[in-house]
């Protein structure tokens, strides 16, 4: 699928995909160069979840990366969080 | 006082020191005079682009250290009595120069000069640093490619902010080189327009990727001026630097619209 994109001007010249990738990575780059708005990010997120579920702090993982799984949007950046859950509000201990 | 212009990039092999070498050539060739300065320290380039490696007596790091005075490291082109180079050192010690010394030296050579350009060295290192604390104006050159724009980002980035270290530029301008005709019509470059939308700073020059840019630094004398494609380029750069609306489409722009510049120029090459 993704060697047909390259190979086919009609669905996506060598410009496009260059541009996606590019417009990419500028994103990411920027995102990624300031630590400061990731914490800030990291500490809201946290937060919110916090109200209906009990996280494992020190675990809580937040990258940002391009490999989408959903494929419609395969050239979009994604944030993973990884948030291990201590406790469900409905009392489930799993630490 | 003369402007202090740095040309830098990010990516190395982008075209920085082709550019200084010829944006030096055009403003002499216009009547100014030009300091141009090598500040890639222990990568020595622009001298021989220059055609004047064999002139060198003293060099950046002589001056900085107080071994001989200002002028008597410049070494004068050969075609023009109001260019001048600054030769780099050879030496391995990178860090032999600080910004502060850069920035005093920037300000005595524009004393004597219209116009003080430094060659950057690729990277966002010290040498970068030191470059760009003297200078008031940047000129970001970039290839049309996905790796050297990115690049151009990041130094944009940081030319850009305030806070950053020794940054006192308060103008920055983008040259896109090596554009390949054909291959933006085929939609197989990116165009300069779609470079410009990317980067998000005004245009001042595009260079073609031009086989008369090897021959003229096979032979050390700079094309600025003549009658090729690059040539011409860079002579509307130099003239814009000088404060002159060149309109791209002349040969350049319309407006602000390089496309018009390139499909009259792809049309004059199918
Ligand atoms: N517009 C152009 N057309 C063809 N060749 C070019 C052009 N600009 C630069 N080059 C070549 O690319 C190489 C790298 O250029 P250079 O100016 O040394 O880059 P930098 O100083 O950014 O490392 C050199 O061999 C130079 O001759
Ligand atoms: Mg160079």
């Amino acid at each position: 699928m993704v060697i047909n994109e390259v190979f086919s001007k009609k669905t996506g010249s060598s410009v496009n995909i260059a541009k996606e990738r590019l417009k990419l990575v500028l994103i990411t780059d920027k995102i990624g160069c300031s630590p400061q708005i990731m914490e800030q990010m990291k500490e809201d997120i946290l937060m919110t979840v916090s109200k209906y579920v009990e996280i494992s702090k020190n675990n809580f993982t937040l990258t940002i990366t391009n490999a989408c799984m959903d494929t419609d949007s395969h050239n979009m950046p994604v944030i993973v969080a990884n948030m291990p859950i201590k406790q469900t509000n409905t009392g489930e201990q799993y630490v | 006082m003369g402007e202090v212009i740095v040309i830098t990039s990010g990516k190395g092999g982008v075209g920085k020191t082709t550019c200084c070498a010829n944006i030096g050539t055009g403003l002499a060739k216009a009547g100014y005079k030009v300091i141009m300065v090598d500040t890639d320290i222990g990568l020595r380039n622009l001298d021989v682009v220059m055609g004047l490696e064999n002139r060198i007596v003293y060099n950046l790091v002589d001056v900085i250290d107080g071994k001989c005075r200002i002028k008597q490291a410049l070494i004068k082109s050969r075609d023009y009595d109001n260019l001048y180079l600054l030769p780099s050192a050879q030496t391995k010690d990178k860090s032999a120069v600080t910004p502060w010394q850069m920035e005093k030296l920037a300000k005595q050579l524009c004393e004597e000069a219209d116009y003080v350009i430094l060659d950057c060295p690729a990277g966002i290192e010290q040498g970068f640093k030191n470059a760009i604390a003297g200078a008031s104006t940047a000129l970001v050159v970039t290839t049309p490619e996905v790796s050297a724009i990115r690049d151009a980002d990041r130094i944009i980035g940081i030319l850009k902010n305030p806070q950053s270290e020794f940054n006192n530029i308060n103008k920055i301008e983008l040259i896109v080189n090596k554009v390949r005709l054909k291959m933006v019509k085929n939609h197989d470059m990116l165009s300069p327009d779609d470079v410009v939308d990317m980067l998000g700073v005004d245009l001042i020059g595009v260079i073609p990727d031009d086989e008369n840019i090897v021959i003229s630094t096979n032979k050390g004398i700079p094309l600025a001026g003549n009658n090729t494609m690059a040539g011409k380029a860079f002579t509307d750069i130099c003239e814009r630097i000088t404060g002159k609306e060149i309109p791209f489409s002349d040969y350049g722009k319309q407006g602000f619209s390089v496309g018009t510049f390139f499909s009259k120029l792809i049309k004059g090459v199918s």
